[in-house]
């Protein structure tokens, strides 16, 4: 029987104080921070609104990478634990951050308030970024790619165990991440759930070049000290319904140094070779690519500080509805052709 | 074997070996869903209302963000 009445569950939810929201009108979105193209996401907390734990989180493959009911039953175990130290005035108090409301952001008040619109969490976060964007205070690496994947650094984790490692690669392997270490703090920072490993993730200065990783390892804390691969930041960005990031249409692996040298390209440049190319592409006349061109200049650009293929410096540099001419190498002969990007247009 | 998180039945003999799993995993896609819709237990919709009872009753509060367009 699913009913959490008989459950494991179930008594743990029952001490609980336990509320949905559904509506973001009136809520403090600087207290409850999270990346709002979750369509769930949980906190644990107190009374005098101190937060314990996040639970949620998610990556490109699904909403639900991360949700698991035995980590949502640890992790009630976990808070319960939390509310008992806090109590007895074991736990330090955490400084609340300076409110913000929905209704201080112009554009949503505008565009969801005075026109009786649901004031939806994903709409929170777009526009949050339009407005960043038209006050020049919009930082594409930070804001556009929210929610890093951990597994860029290698980290793969056993999920129903909460933070439990069940595979270290590349630069985990490297800092001396072992399968069976449960992190325990990110940066210093305790984490308990993997809603708050991304969270604590997420705030990584993106130029940062490492991070700390404290795992308990056998009941001994082990701190890792961890160097960040380039472009560490970077998610696959297709679930998320996000106006400011340009859409191409296209998807592109970079070349080798090789492969460019053979090509009489730039060694250092980001031309790269489409491997996928969307069917609403022409449809759109966004673009005529194909796949297995090489694109080596965005605009007469070949080379960027950051990234590493043409479609990543569209989607850096480029304002979204933009067109821009790419130099395209197809089957040997070299062309230019025009790319139009396009906004998102999502219930507005 | 993978436990049943809800402790229902064990699948019969015969079943593939991945049966439990992916009995697990529907369970982990049915169970989020089921913590909202089950009215056995009571979730207020209004977070100071949530925030009393919290503080009246020394509960902590487990608070859930969901999107119903």
């Amino acid at each position: 029987m699913l009913s959490p009445q008989d459950t494991r569950r179930g008594q743990l939810l029952r001490q609980y104080v336990r509320a949905r929201i559904t509506r973001m009108d009136q809520v403090d979105l600087a207290l409850f921070d999270y990346d709002r193209n979750n369509t769930l996401y949980f906190f644990l907390l107190n009374a005098d609104e101190q937060i314990y734990m996040r639970y949620g989180g998610r990556d490109a493959v699904s909403p639900d990478s991360y949700l698991n009911l035995a980590s949502l039953e640890l992790a009630l175990e976990q808070g319960l634990e939390l509310h008992r130290r806090y109590q007895q005035g074991a736990l330090p108090k955490a400084e609340r951050p300076k409110p913000l409301f929905p209704r201080e952001i112009p554009l949503l008040v505008e565009r969801t308030f005075k026109r009786n619109n649901c004031v939806e969490c994903h709409l929170i976060s777009d526009f949050q970024n339009i407005q960043r964007e038209q006050d020049g205070a919009f930082d594409r690496v930070t804001h556009l790619y929210r929610s890093p994947d951990i597994k860029m650094l290698g980290i793969h984790l056993e999920v129903p165990k909460g933070l439990v490692v069940a595979e270290a690669r590349d630069a985990a392997q490297a800092a001396g991440m072992k399968p069976g270490d449960r992190i325990t703090a990110f940066n210093a920072t305790p984490v308990w759930t993997f809603g708050d490993l991304q969270y604590h993730y997420d705030k990584v200065d993106r130029r940062a070049r490492q991070v700390r990783i404290t795992v308990d390892r056998g009941g001994e804390p082990v701190e890792l000290p961890m160097a960040l691969p380039e472009r560490w930041w970077w998610t696959d960005l297709g679930f998320r319904q996000s106006t400011v990031d340009p859409r191409v249409y296209f998807a592109s692996r970079p070349l080798a140094e090789t492969e460019k040298r053979k090509l009489g390209l730039d060694t250092a440049g980001f031309a790269s070779e489409v491997s996928y190319v969307d069917s609403v592409a022409p449809l759109l006349k966004s673009h005529q690519l194909r796949t297995g061109d090489i694109v080596f200049a965005v605009d007469g650009a070949v080379r960027d500080e950051i990234a590493n293929t043409a479609e990543l410096f569209i989607k850096l540099r480029k304002t979204a509805g933009e067109t821009v001419t790419l130099d395209v190498i197809r089957a040997g002969k070299r062309m230019q052709m025009q790319l139009r990007t396009f906004r998102m247009s999502f219930r507005k | 074997m993978l436990s049943h998180p809800w402790g229902g039945p064990q699948p019969a003999r015969g079943f593939s070996p991945r049966f439990p799993a992916l009995l697990a995993c529907l369970a982990c896609s049915l169970a989020l869903p089921s913590l909202a819709q089950d009215e056995r237990l009571y979730w207020h919709n209004n977070y100071s209302e949530a925030l009393r009872e919290a503080r009246q009753t020394q509960r902590p509060v487990f608070l859930e963000f969901r999107c119903e367009p």
